[in-house]
């Protein structure tokens, strides 16, 4: 009776926190006390206003392991030297057990530490000395093992070998650092992970290598010939493949032996010592031989994810873990019934957790660029498989269900929507944006499909295995639809394009000459002729970022070389390259992302109206104002803030702009080829670049000023621009084709959580993603927390630590973001659904 | 019958709306009421006509309205900001546009039936996705019937579906006219006591009472909005007598949305510089309309809180 009580009281409290929308608290009373203690237990890795946490020190001895080796076997090819490297890190790297956990693999060698990447560019590396409190102590010693290791990498990195090859003009204009961003290596990448092949087991493709090796080396006794030469560079690849995939088992052998000697010795508690003797069992198992199941299947998932990043920094997490692990919890919990539901709970709510935990160290332009996270991993659920069918399972609820109980940022989900989604799927998914996650974005799984398909030429059956490639970009997981590389230098800061053709390709900001001249505006007849500016500055700014994208593409394996990945790498392993090496039948899925980009639409319209149309100014007032930086000019920059026409207000005028820029920029993407001849498409998207670039981008036409905020990014309208409500903006994003005129379009609502409590809620949710789907958009995220929590976690940060809100592409937890950031959020238009 | 250009005054034009009838609503707040509540939520909803009103908070003390009004009806008070003398304003709308920080706006804009239905038709598509629709409000929107009517009208024949948000204070002829193409009525009833409703909204109830029934004998569609008012309705008495007239009005009645106070038109009435006369304290607590709500279900159908 009195244990009833307590349950009805329980169940009460829950009731009420989740009307006050306490969502932190319903999902610390909700959830088991396993994952309670994992996720309180866990280190937040991600910087929090560009900052790292108290106590986050990065890793010294993974470099120090790594390079010892390396320099022993110096002279070797890069592969095999590499090789060796690794597996001396995982045979020697610490390892530990964490207190509850069923989960192994952690890059690093103690828990509050994040993996400092040494290979990709020196000038990166040497950031470190200003890092203030990530230093582990003592701190002087710390820093002299840096120097050492920096005196060695100092010109041996990815990029500096390549920094020798690029052609200086393109060198000096990228480093800037007005254009674009990121690094041409796979030191700085992600790549797509084909679970089908690499779920056979390690064991398995070491087989297969052996048999490619046996093959080649009896070839190499045959008749003297060209085609036999290169074959000899293939064997010594082989031999690396091998080298990490007996590595990695011995690694993974290493928990084995660990939570055996725990249970064996230490441990007290029978139940956890039943659960080491099954970690042990696992890590015996995996990933030397296929899952069997759900436990397994995780564990070698999650070892595969934390060696490829042993191997390098993979700043995204391409994955589809429903599809993937879905026939193992089918199998342990509806057939065999060796799990129950909250069993298999708390193995997937780990999965988040152990996922959550990872840290690299990235430089502070890129946590500015990113933050609050370590990297956009964004995990794609539901969709359809091959066939066409739903593929939605239990594990998508499972997923869902275990996102709202660990409440991590970091992975995020995107949601492959179709027409055959089952309500059960969609609800889950609802109750996760109206918990305020943040997440699932939802993504358009028809259009995506038919646009992989219209761009790169990918058969429709590998289409419809896409996966986010990092926040937005589908691509397919197969053997040659997997893209093994992707640079974020392909990254451009488009508002530039507009700014350049109004300065005849001069830089004001950066002051050089960038873009190509182009002429002074002010000389220009009409229209025509200004936009013609634009679109060759448009296409010089790709063709810049491009350029130097696809050299850093074809010299990959010479410059870095990545023995893991390609071991796991079907066309890899059956070629005997490298991963990165794209003769070897990759089939291309390369994409330009486009950050800052509806400010060439609204700039646009603001000169076609103003000046060409209306003749209200002449370019030589507008010249002279944004010279000022619209200083003296506030009457005139209202007037083009509030009178000039703006994207996402289903305005003809400017959205006809907008389209007719998307389509020059699709033909060039048609002309812009890839190292497998393929096309390079746009994806205008922002992350929070739209902060960091605010000091880099002049004065604009659409009334900005040099440091103000940029729009928040993708085709998201202007911040508070946007006056006829959320179907308008629907309206002007559909207005263009979403298969053919890029590769896909970022979208943010905010949506105003009391007005979607409750079924009606739903109701109203899905009839707006009925009408989203009607115009054909590819994506769309929701931000559904109201400006009270956030102007209230802005004054008090302590207590809102859990309050997740959406930025850009990916999701953080609201406190951990610059001020800057957060003020940029809460101006953000609440699209009031009420 | 010759058409001729209907045209009317609009306050505001909001959408997706999910509180003033089912689905996703565009809402058009009309201008003009034939009520003076005590507790007004829209005081620049009262009048009839366009007007400049000020916001106070925005004011800079540029001066720049002093210099441009031609009838010195702007004064500006230091530190209290623009204040405008109705006697004397003509509404020319030039210390509007002299105004840089938008501490002079003007509230209601002169607009064609037409050109407000394009702008309620720009959200069909997820009207007819939600089974939602137009309603309009105000203000009291029976305030400017032919304009209504026109605007009904009109989104009928473009298949939109039309709610009408009203508190009954009209002729019955008006009213009967814009039914014809009313597929939902919105129905306040503030207080069923005469005496009470004229001391607090300045108007009896007879013809609201009167309108209602006979509404309900047309067999339209009716929800009745019943604001809870501390101080002024909130009594038992009240309640049950409003609970029982609704249940003997029949079938077309659907249900009941209490509304209850809530201080956030305080923030508006310092804004425009006005006193709120009916500065009601905090916000009802659930346990405050827990009771309420128990008793209209005795009566009627369905009760929800916020409509």
């Amino acid at each position: 009776m009195g244990q009833r009580t307590a349950q009805t009281e329980k169940a009460l409290s829950v009731d009420e926190l989740a009307n006050r929308r306490e969502w932190w608290s319903v999902a610390q009373k909700t959830r088991s006390k396993r994952l309670d203690y994992l996720r309180k237990g866990v280190w937040k890795k991600g910087a929090i206003g560009g900052n790292y946490a108290p106590g986050i020190k990065i890793d010294l001895t993974l470099p120090q392991l790594f390079t010892e080796k390396w320099q022993e076997q110096e002279g070797e090819p890069i592969m095999l030297q590499k090789a060796h490297a690794i597996a001396h890190v995982l045979d020697n790297i610490p390892i530990f057990i964490t207190d509850r956990s069923q989960i192994m693999g952690y890059i690093g060698s103690a828990p509050h530490q994040i993996v400092w990447h040494w290979q990709g560019i020196s000038m990166v590396n040497e950031e470190i000395y200003n890092e203030e409190g990530i230093i582990p102590e003592p701190e002087e010693e710390s820093l002299e093992i840096l120097a050492t290791l920096n005196d060695y990498w100092g010109g041996r990195t990815a990029v500096d070998k390549l920094a020798r090859i690029l052609d200086p003009e393109d060198a000096v204009k990228f480093m800037s650092g007005a254009i674009g961003w990121g690094t041409p290596t796979s030191a700085a990448t992600y790549s797509t992970k084909d679970f089908t092949y690499i779920f056979k087991g390690f064991e398995a493709l070491l087989a297969e290598i052996e048999e490619r090796m046996e093959e080649t080396e009896q070839k190499l006794q045959g008749n003297p010939s060209p085609q036999l030469l290169p074959l000899y560079d293939k064997l010594p690849r082989w031999e690396a493949m091998q080298i990490v995939l007996e590595a990695s088992i011995r690694y993974a052998k290493r928990y084995a032996r660990l939570a055996r000697t725990l249970a064996e010795h230490f441990e007290s508690d029978p139940t956890r010592k039943e659960e080491l003797l099954r970690i042990a069992e696992t890590c015996e198992r995996v990933p030397a031989k296929p899952p069997r199941n759900l436990q397994e299947s995780l564990q070698f998932d999650h070892f595969v994810q934390v060696l490829a990043r042993y191997e390098t920094f993979e700043g995204a997490w391409p994955h589809r873990p429903d599809y993937v692990h879905g026939p193992y919890y089918d199998k342990d919990v509806n057939q065999e019934k060796r799990l129950t539901k909250e069993e298999a709970l708390d193995l997937v709510g780990e999965h988040l957790i152990r996922t959550y935990e990872v840290g690299i160290f990235a430089p502070k332009w890129a946590r500015e660029g990113l933050q609050g996270i370590t990297g956009t991993w964004v995990w794609t659920m539901g969709g359809v498989k091959p066939d066409g069918s739903d593929a939605c399972n239990d594990m998508t609820i499972a997923y869902m269900q275990a996102a709202r109980l660990v409440r991590v940022s970091n992975p995020t989900f995107g949601f492959r929507w179709h027409p055959k989604v089952k309500d059960e799927v969609l609800r889950e998914c609802f109750e996760c944006i109206r918990h305020g996650l943040g997440y699932p974005s939802m993504r358009n799984d028809p259009v995506l499909v038919a646009n992989t398909v219209h761009w790169y030429g990918h058969p429709v059956e590998e289409a419809r295995t896409w996966v986010h490639q990092a926040c937005m970009s589908p691509c397919p997981t197969t053997k040659y639809g997997c893209q093994p590389m992707r640079m974020a230098s392909a990254t451009a800061n488009c508002a530039k394009m507009i700014e350049y053709a109004l300065h005849d390709g001069y830089d004001p900001v950066v002051n050089m000459q960038m873009g190509p001249k182009t002429g002074d505006p002010r000389q220009f007849k009409d229209f025509e002729e200004f936009f013609g500016a634009w679109v060759k500055q448009m296409e010089w700014l790709r063709n810049i970022l491009v350029r130097t994208v696809n050299l850093g593409r074809v010299k990959d394996p010479e410059f870095f070389g990545r023995p893991f990945l390609s071991a796991i790498y079907e066309r890899a392993v059956e070629t005997g390259t490298d991963a990165c090496d794209p003769s070897n039948g990759e089939r291309g899925n390369a994409w330009v992302t486009g950050f800052t980009w509806v400010e060439n639409a609204d700039s646009l319209a603001a000169i076609k109206k103003f000046v060409y149309d209306e003749k209200k100014y002449t370019m030589d007032q507008l010249m002279e104002a944004l010279n000022a930086n619209w200083v003296g000019y506030e009457e005139m920059r209202l007037d083009f803030v509030k009178n000039a026409p703006k994207w996402g207000n289903d305005d003809d005028y400017v959205d006809d702009l907008m389209v007719r820029c998307l389509r020059e920029v699709s033909r060039h993407a048609k002309e812009n080829k890839c190292p497998s001849n393929n096309n390079w498409p746009l994806l205008p998207e922002n992350v929070s670049g739209n902060i960091h670039y605010a000091n880099l981008v002049g004065a604009l036409p659409n009334g900005r000023r040099l440091g103000d905020a940029l729009y928040d990014g993708g085709i998201s309208p202007g911040p508070g621009l946007d006056k006829k409500g959320p179907t308008a903006v629907l309206k002007s994003c559909g207005k263009f084709d979403h298969v053919t005129d890029g590769r896909a379009f970022l979208l943010n609502q905010r949506l105003s959580p009391t007005q979607l409590s409750g079924e009606k809620g739903y109701q109203l949710w899905k009839a707006y993603m009925k009408t989203w789907a009607d115009l054909g958009l590819d994506h769309v995220q929701f931000n559904m927390v109201d400006d009270a929590t956030l102007r209230a976690a802005q004054k008090d940060p302590e207590k809102y630590q859990e309050v997740i809100v959406r930025v850009a592409g990916y999701s953080a937890h609201f406190v951990d973001i610059s001020r800057k950031t957060q003020d940029n959020i809460i101006q953000r238009t609440v699209q009031g659904l009420g | 019958m010759e058409q001729h250009p209907v045209f009317g005054v609009v306050n505001d034009i909001q959408r997706m709306c999910t509180c003033d009838g089912p689905g996703f609503r565009t809402v058009v707040f009309l201008k003009g009421c034939y009520l003076d509540c005590r507790w007004c939520h829209n005081p620049e909803g009262k009048r009839r006509f366009p007007e400049v009103i000020p916001y106070v908070g925005n004011c800079e003390g540029c001066g720049e309205c002093l210099t441009v009004c031609p009838t010195g009806a702007v004064t500006v008070d230091d530190g209290l900001g623009p204040r405008i003398d109705r006697g004397l304003c003509s509404t020319c709308l030039q210390c509007v546009k002299a105004c840089k920080y938008d501490a002079l706006v003007l509230w209601g804009r002169i607009m064609l039936a037409e050109q407000v239905v394009a702008e309620v038709e720009l959200d069909k598509m997820i009207h007819v996705n939600s089974g939602g629709g137009v309603t309009i409000s105000g203000g009291e929107p029976m305030a400017q019937p032919d304009f209504v009517l026109a605007i009904m009208a009109a989104c009928k024949a473009r298949g939109i579906s039309t709610a009408l948000d009203t508190c009954g204070h009209a002729p019955w002829e008006d009213l009967k006219r814009v039914l014809e193409y009313t597929d939902l009525v919105m129905f306040d009833i503030k207080q069923m006591d005469g005496h009470k409703h004229r001391e607090y909204s300045g108007v009896g109830n007879e013809l609201i009472l009167e309108n209602a029934k006979r509404i309900a004998s047309l067999g339209v569609p009716i929800r009745f909005r019943i604001p809870i008012i501390p101080g002024s309705n909130d009594s038992t008495r009240n309640w049950e007598s409003a609970a029982r007239f609704i249940e003997c009005l029949g079938d077309a009645v659907l249900g009941v949305d209490l509304l209850p106070y809530h201080p956030f038109a305080g923030g508006k009435y310092r804004a425009f510089g006005m006193d709120y006369p009916y500065p009601g304290g905090e916000g009802l607590a659930d346990d405050d309309v827990a009771p309420v709500i128990d008793l209209f279900l005795k009566h009627v159908p369905e009760v929800t809180v916020g409509g």
